[in-house]
């Protein structure tokens, strides 16, 4: 994968994980599996960012 | 479920969790063996194990403190940096995480079909065999690998092993990305009773080139976030209206658990210094041999 593209790609990743979390929030009950589900993918959704932002920089991965 | 069940369950955990003997095969075995009546699908018993999940990822939280207060400054200086892998303790924290998102994710999707396929105390048995054999025949490619690599002193009479062999790393950044994210993948393995997290993660870790004790580590590394959510994600059954019944005992089994798992964490990486699998290969054929027979004796 070209490295220049590895920022805007775990962007988009993030945004899909975030777009999903919140899928699963609006659809559960409060204690239900949905909820936890959607914590799981809120989660993914910050790795996913805090991966965008470590690499923001070109040839940042080693 | 009686306080006695529940502490010698709570110890059994903390112990099979991190051996690589693996606690879910024990978890479905045990009581089916000593003939306890517990209800396994019960909302109390899911409360009653996500308390001894969560003490026994403290346990490792406790143990491992040094390198998870190192790994989360690296990982804020990494996203500062805008730049990752710049250091060790940085390129460590993002192989952790390389490590556990694709398990999480596939683990995510996999854990209720396959609990619910093999979560027979007869499969349980027999897949403690299989992981056996799994530690047993990753134990005898690595001895004939560096075997191989191992050069012969001269006159030595009996040759003996370098500290660290040619080919193998005991620094865990030393791993390839790809390396150290199948390593973490292999977690999903656990998801079967009678398959180890810890065991099914060291063999990967071995067959990547680690060192035992490296590989004990980075099973450790990665279990910890994995139990540690498993645990908190169902926190609101245990102070939900399931967990009001057995909050005594879920405190006291959250404990003895974290004691347990704490000095098993202590034991084994100070055995995997110089310490094999092969006993924990044995010990898994045993015990599923045995499994194996009383349950079909029992019928």
């Amino acid at each position: 994968m070209n490295r220049s593209a590895i920022f805007p790609a775990a962007i988009v990743l993030g945004v899909i994980f975030l777009i999903v979390a919140i899928v699963y929030w609006v659809g559960g009950s409060p204690l239900g599996h949905h909820i936890k589900h959607g914590i799981l993918f809120f989660g993914l959704a910050v790795i996913a960012f805090l991966f965008a932002l470590a690499n923001r920089r070109q040839n940042s991965l080693v | 479920m009686t306080l006695l069940q529940a502490i010698i369950l709570s110890l059994l955990q903390g112990v099979s969790e991190l051996f690589p003997v693996s606690s879910l095969g024990h978890a479905v075995l045990l009581p089916r063996l000593l003939h306890w009546n517990i209800n396994e699908t019960k909302p109390t018993w899911l409360a009653f194990l996500v308390a001894l999940h969560i003490g026994t990822a403290a346990a490792l939280l406790i143990y491992f403190r040094d390198e998870w207060i190192n790994v989360v400054r690296a990982l804020i200086r990494s996203v500062q940096s805008g730049q990752m892998g710049q250091d060790h303790d940085q390129r460590l924290a993002w192989m952790v995480i390389a490590g556990t998102v694709p398990a999480g994710l596939v683990g995510f999707v996999l854990e209720n079909p396959l609990r619910s396929l093999f979560g027979s105390p007869y499969v349980a048995a027999v897949f403690l065999i299989v992981n056996g054999v799994v530690m047993f025949v990753g134990e005898r490619l690595l001895q004939r690998q560096t075997a191989a690599q191992t050069p012969v002193a001269e006159g030595a009479g009996g040759a003996r092993p370098a500290p660290v062999p040619a080919g193998r790393y005991r620094d865990i950044t030393q791993l390839s990305w790809r390396d150290a994210a199948i390593v973490g993948f292999a977690q999903v393995g656990a998801l079967i009773p009678g398959i180890s997290r810890s065991g099914i993660t060291m063999v990967a870790g071995l067959s990547a080139g680690l060192t035992h004790e490296a590989a004990a580590r980075y099973a450790f590394l990665l279990a910890t976030p994995v139990i540690g959510a498993a645990g908190v994600l169902e926190l609101p059954t245990l102070f939900g209206s399931a967990g009001r019944h057995i909050l005594g005992d879920a405190l006291i089994g959250m404990v003895l658990a974290g004691i347990a798992a704490y000095l098993s964490v202590r034991y084994l990486m100070r055995y995997f210094e110089t310490g094999r699998l092969y006993p924990f290969a044995y010990y898994c054929w045993a015990a599923g041999i045995l499994s194996l027979i009383l349950l079909t004796v029992n019928l």
